[in-house]
């Protein structure tokens, strides 16, 4: 099947079996592949009711036909499960070249079912695939197991791996790769710890089937100079995503002290120029980017080498916890790489822990007689740490702002700043509708990669509640979350603004069949919908109330920065969801109707 | 006099390229060419970011670049 | 001093398109492992890639024996497939260790000067002169 590996690779932890099937060509047809593969078998295989964190609940790792071909920024893996930190449906994306690899060792996904007796590390090399004894990198940091691996097996290995926040199945732990890439959110780490499966080790040497090579060398040229050709390069891959710094505070999109303001004081110690000139060393891409957003490097101060730390860090570290200082940031960007945790979530949660305190619900004898204060870089090191060990306070905070706030009450549900159970990423939206909606309605939680729609707020006005805001959110839930079931990184076309035209034609290239922007979003909506009625079957009394905001956004308006007296209305919020629905031909209560199902072709799968 | 380049959207209120008097903050020469300010992500003088505060030099090299993504 | 294919080690990020490029350009197959350059990444520390390309010193032709490399048009040296006996010398003497192999073909193979790995480099690391 050209543009694909070919086949599924099957891990069966608790028997020790694995099998090499035929990748399914009417699901390539009708899923595409990477995050359209994972909800496919996460769906059609995983046994409704499954506890997230035992042997019922698979781990789908899938790349996508773009992957690893000469396709812009084509180095992107999808890994779907069902969510130990929300109990519905999660799909992370990791960058770097273990997408582009599994390809070249002729797999598609890697589907990991069951639980390992002991701990154990998956061994890919071409054909030659099995579980291998990982008792002595248990316990070992996610930075220190990929140096060990790649010294054993050669640097041509790419490596997926835990760190220990993972094995103590901190909800909200992350899969790392390439010293510094994460599947970050959603607790798909936490799945591989509680499978006992330490890291995935892959080579590869084979051909990737192409339909047309020669169209493909001649396209795909085409891209990368488009992309290198682009007015935004320059910037991009001088800053990466951390140019959006000094952005985010002037407009006020930045959050500060647990989302109470939407910008900092003073922010030039975070700023891009700020990060470039003190820390970075070197310009990092994932497989076959042109215009590399990971910047790598090294802090004097604490003497480590980290990639980034990346907008999302500063923001949920250096700006929601109050470390206004790079190379702070950069060290718990480092803690959270090595410990194996989602540094968007622990931000978030850190920063609802330094406001329970301030607000007495948590107290020393809590926190073992650690001052939780903002802007101390001790507290949050100190924090990072006993929360991936689940040490003290870490126990509870490692299990995510929403169950935390539930466990401690005295109102602090009002300030636990999630959706359906995932902590919110770097932008501050209580004067953003369209962009809160993105959040509200995004398909693993409050996420901003699904849609990100700020920006449109900005354009036409960010207190107007209308239907177009609705249309723009779910036309990005359709073209952002494709690039992940193609296998491709999306930012080529995001900053680059490379014509999305580009892709159809190489596409044709790779897989030989033709197929239009339209036919390929039908499939994006077709995910979608998959996904959504995931939360359906696997959350009782699954509807609108699970696409709330935090109350914070709409009772409580912003204290600092350009937006200063700004909150959201519960009625505008009652309005967004009701546009939002019926574009989306969903009922009121955001459950997809059956015409919907079967327009999309999805009867047969949601019985 | 200074260079201001404006990429992408924002070639539409100041043309691709356009020389202007030195001495303005960025912040007053977008106000002057009608661009709203939320729309420009980043500001580039002669290669590095800078505030909207900055005050653009003689021989200064401006890029005005469109925040459209994110991440 | 003869034409050959430049790298700036510090411009690099890693991305291998170059690799896949060289793939596609020489053997019309999506396969990095099969390029004529290679990129070996040092991290955690130092933190760095180093480029590797064919210098076109000419010692591949020095220590072949049965005078298989030859010199194409462009001036760059080439294995020519149907006279080489695969004896690997000059895989061993490269002193850049630029000649390559892949399991897939009998004989080593080295750049040519195409120039397609060029055209796709985002940073601007490589460059013909």
């Amino acid at each position: 099947m050209n543009g694909y590996g070919g086949k599924i690779l099957r891990v069966n932890l608790t028997t020790g079996q694995i099998t090499k099937e035929p990748t399914p060509a009417h699901v390539a047809e009708k899923f595409l592949g990477g995050r359209g593969f994972g909800i496919y078998f996460l769906y059609t295989e995983v046994p409704k009711g499954a506890n997230p964190l035992g042997p019922e609940n698979k781990l789908i790792i899938s790349s996508g036909p773009l992957s690893g071909t000469l396709t812009p920024g084509a180095g992107k893996m999808d890994f779907t499960t069902k969510s130990p930190l929300t109990g519905g449906y999660a799909s992370a994306s990791v960058g770097g070249h273990l997408t582009a690899e599994l390809k070249y060792a002729g797999y598609d996904s890697i589907i990991v079912e069951g639980i390992s007796p002991k701990p154990v590390y998956l061994y890919i090399n071409d054909d030659e695939v099995e579980l291998r004894d990982a008792s002595d990198l248990w316990g070992k940091g996610a930075i220190t197991v990929e140096t060990e691996l790649k010294k054993r097996l050669g640097e041509e290995f790419q490596i997926a791996t835990i760190g220990p926040a993972g094995e103590n199945l901190v909800k909200y732990a992350c899969i790392s790769h390439d010293f510094g890439r994460q599947a970050g959110r959603g607790g798909v780490g936490t799945v591989m710890g509680a499978k006992k499966l330490k890291a995935i080790a892959v080579h590869g040497t084979k051909d990737i089937p192409i339909a047309d090579p020669q169209a493909l060398l001649r396209l795909g040229t085409e891209a990368y100079k488009a992309c290198k050709a682009s007015g935004g390069f320059e910037a991009w891959v001088r800053y990466g995503t951390s140019g959006v710094t000094v952005w985010s505070n002037e407009v006020g999109a930045f959050p500060v002290r647990n989302f109470q303001a939407g910008a900092l004081e003073d922010y030039s110690g975070l700023s891009g120029e700020t990060m470039r000139q003190r820390i970075v060393i070197t310009d990092k891409g994932c497989f076959g980017c042109p215009s590399p957003c990971g910047k790598y490097s090294f802090s004097k101060k604490y003497n480590i080498y980290v990639e980034g730390p990346e907008y999302e860090t500063t923001a949920l570290i250096g700006g929601d916890c109050v470390l206004t200082d790079i190379e702070d940031v950069a060290y718990a960007n480092w803690l959270c790489d090595e410990l194996g945790i989602d540094t968007i979530s622990v931000g978030n949660v850190m920063a609802f822990a330094i406001e329970c305190f301030e607000k007495g619900i948590i107290t020393k004898e809590d926190t073992g007689g650690l001052e939780l204060r903002w802007g101390e870089p001790k507290v949050v090191f100190t924090l990072i740490e006993k929360i991936a060990r689940r040490e003290g306070i870490g126990d509870l905070l490692a299990e995510g702002v929403k169950y935390a706030s539930q466990k401690l009450g005295k109102g602090s549900e009002e300030f636990a700043i999630h959706v359906k159970g995932m902590e919110v990423s770097g932008y501050e939206s209580h004067n953003a509708p369209a962009m809160l909606l993105s959040y509200m309605t995004c398909d693993v939680g409050a996420h901003h990669n699904r849609s990100w729609a700020i920006t449109y707020d900005l354009q036409v006005g960010r207190d107007l509640v209308t239907p177009d805001k609705a249309e723009r959110v779910i036309y990005l839930q359709h073209v952002r979350p494709l690039f992940d079931c193609l296998g491709a990184c999306r930012l080529q076309w995001v900053e680059l603004s490379i014509d999305l035209g580009l892709y159809p034609p190489i596409l044709k290239a790779i897989t030989g069949i033709d197929r239009s922007w339209e036919d390929l979003l039908k499939i994006s909506e077709r995910v979608w919908n998959l996904t959504r009625m995931y939360w359906v079957r696997e959350v009782e009394g699954f509807g609108r109330e699970w696409d709330y905001p935090p109350p914070r956004f709409y009772k409580e308006p912003v204290t600092y920065g350009p937006t200063k007296g700004k909150l959201m209305s519960w009625s505008d919020i009652q309005k967004l969801l009701d546009m939002y629905y019926e574009k989306r031909g969903w009922d009121k209560n955001g459950i997809p109707t059956p015409e919907k199902l079967a327009e999309l072709g999805l009867a047969d799968i949601v019985k | 006099m200074a260079k201001v380049k404006a990429v992408g959207i924002l070639s539409r209120y100041a043309g691709d390229e356009m020389e202007v008097e030195g001495g303005k903050s960025v912040e007053e020469l977008l106000a002057s060419l009608g661009i709203p300010s939320p729309l420009v992500g980043i500001v580039l003088v002669n290669g590095r970011q800078v505030e909207k505060s900055y005050v653009i030099g003689e021989e200064d090299e401006v890029k005005l670049i469109p925040l459209l993504g994110g991440g | 001093m003869a034409v050959f294919l430049h790298a700036d080690s510090t411009k690099c990020s890693g991305c291998k398109a170059c690799l896949v490029a060289c793939s596609l350009a020489k053997f019309g197959v999506n396969n990095p492992k099969k390029a004529r350059l290679a990129i070996i990444p040092k991290f955690p520390a130092p933190g760095v890639f180093e480029v590797k390309t064919c210098t076109n010193c000419g010692t591949c032709a020095e220590v072949c024996p049965v005078g298989a490399v030859k010199v194409n048009e462009k001036g760059a040296y080439y294995i020519d497939p149907n006279e080489c006996i695969a004896c690997m010398a000059c895989v061993k003497e490269c002193p850049e260790q630029v000649i390559f192999t892949h399991p897939d073909y009998p004989v080593p193979f080295e750049c040519d000067l195409c120039g397609a790995c060029v055209e796709v480099c985002g940073p601007g690391v490589l460059w013909i002169e």
